[in-house]
């Protein structure tokens, strides 16, 4: 048995199986015929064995079994091998309380932040997806308080005065990500290891279930989710999916959808009901960016068993298809942060099971309403 | 993503001389190795490598 490179966890699930290494934290999917012969060479005590193993039907010959055997080692090495953490930032920083910061307060449905920037450029990371909740500096304190600021290239975050991690001013997305989840911690009363995954997903709901949009990043969510919201569904969440270990279920996040210039006329012949604000663009030579008021009338976290793969094609009909899962996966997993929690991931293996996939293909407004509707009925 | 190759009509010697690093289990179906991200991001940028700060 070659326990050392046996998986931590194994799955079976829609006509595949995917195999979890804890040490890499790492996902491998295979189909079932590939999974017998690795099955072989994990029970093997060597070589000959797995030939007689896997020898069982059609005849294998010596030189096939050989390379196979070699190749399931080197598969499973390269499976267990830690990839280093890209842009991690050691340094630790210090606030500097007496600095003027400039000081925006923002009222996330009851719960009050305070979000302190070092200056404008700290400010372009963080506000413009929250600037529809500013208000005027409250009476009373803060619920919570978190500073931004950066020296020598880097970026540092604090919150409630205790700094919690430095970033490369390059790798900024980051520092929203980190923003992000520690802002929802504080408006859920959770704590980070409470967190199955945040998923690279924009999230879109009829108050009773939830359908999870992913793909790379220019595919169309975020103006999918802005075409859907105007038609009268609700926006659970734009751009970042978190789903609780406890519940399995999408939470609300409340940034504002982030549109790119090349969907700027699309957005502006949307109705009344769909407002925005435009802002400079975090990175300064990209231009301008217009930020959408999410439309919400329930922000309760709702379950999600159906995953569409957005892919906005210009002049292209509009299709709804069954997706395999495998795609599914190769679009959500490299995209997204799943816990690395075995518990975790086990869950997340066992919700997989009862989640439908799909490919949503798209030019037109009122085609796109249409193949939607069929997986998702508006509140009524 | 490794494709499926059996559903070429290539026999698995065959593959074995055509592929590169896992030409048998690549002859035998598909496979994927997937990372999940080791920290919380918002969409990294379009064409990363431009500093907000210059």
């Amino acid at each position: 048995m070659k326990t050392i490179l046996a998986p931590n966890y194994v799955h079976h699930t829609h006509d595949v199986v995917i195999l979890w290494f804890q040490v890499s934290n790492k996902y491998l999917v295979l189909n079932d015929h590939i999974y017998t012969l690795l099955d072989c060479f994990l029970q093997s005590k060597d070589y000959s064995h797995f030939h007689q193993l896997i020898n069982t039907g059609e005849p294998i010959s010596g030189e096939v079994s050989g390379v196979l055997f070699s190749e399931i080692e080197s598969l499973l090495t390269s499976v267990h091998s830690i990839d280093p953490e890209e842009n991690k930032v050691s340094e630790v920083s210090v606030l500097d309380s007496e600095f003027p910061f400039i000081s925006i307060f923002y009222n996330f449905n009851g719960v009050i932040i305070q979000v302190c920037y070092q200056s404008e450029n700290e400010q372009r990371l963080i506000h413009p997806q929250f600037s529809y909740l500013e208000i005027e500096a409250p009476q009373i304190n803060a619920d919570c308080v978190f500073h931004i600021s950066s020296s020598n290239h880097l970026l540092h975050l604090f919150k409630s005065n205790h700094f919690l991690e430095s970033y490369s001013t390059q790798a900024y997305h980051l520092l929203q990500g980190k923003f992000a989840i520690e802002l929802l911690c504080t408006l859920t009363q959770t704590k980070e290891s409470d967190w199955l995954a945040s998923f690279h997903a924009s999230t879109i709901s009829n108050n009773s279930e939830a359908v999870m949009l992913i793909g790379e990043s220019g595919k169309g969510k975020s103006t999918l989710s802005a075409i859907l919201m105007d038609y009268g569904f609700n926006l659970l969440t734009d751009d970042l999916s978190p789903m609780l270990a406890k519940t399995q279920q999408i939470h609300h996040f409340p940034s504002a959808i982030s549109i790119k210039k090349n969907a700027f006329s699309l957005i502006d012949s949307l109705s009344e009901r769909i407002k925005y604000r435009t802002f400079q663009s975090p990175n300064s030579h990209k231009g301008l960016l217009k930020y959408v008021t999410p439309v919400n009338s329930d922000i309760k976290p709702l379950p999600c068993s159906k995953i569409v793969l957005v892919n906005y094609e210009a002049d292209s009909e509009a299709s709804l298809d069954t997706l395999p899962i495998e795609e599914a996966l190769n679009a959500l997993i490299p995209d997204s942060w799943i816990s690395p929690h075995p518990e975790h991931v086990r869950i997340f293996m066992d919700w997989l099971d009862s989640c439908s996939f799909y490919k949503l293909t798209y030019s037109e407004t009122d085609a796109v309403i249409s193949k939607f509707e069929t997986l998702l009925r508006p509140a009524q | 993503m490794n494709k499926d190759s059996s559903k070429n009509q290539i026999t698995r010697n065959e593959a074995l001389k055509r592929m590169g690093k896992y030409a048998a289990l690549t002859a035998v179906g598909t496979f994927l190795i997937l990372s999940p991200k080791k920290a919380h991001a918002q969409s990294v940028p379009l064409d990363p490598g431009g500093n907000p700060f210059e």
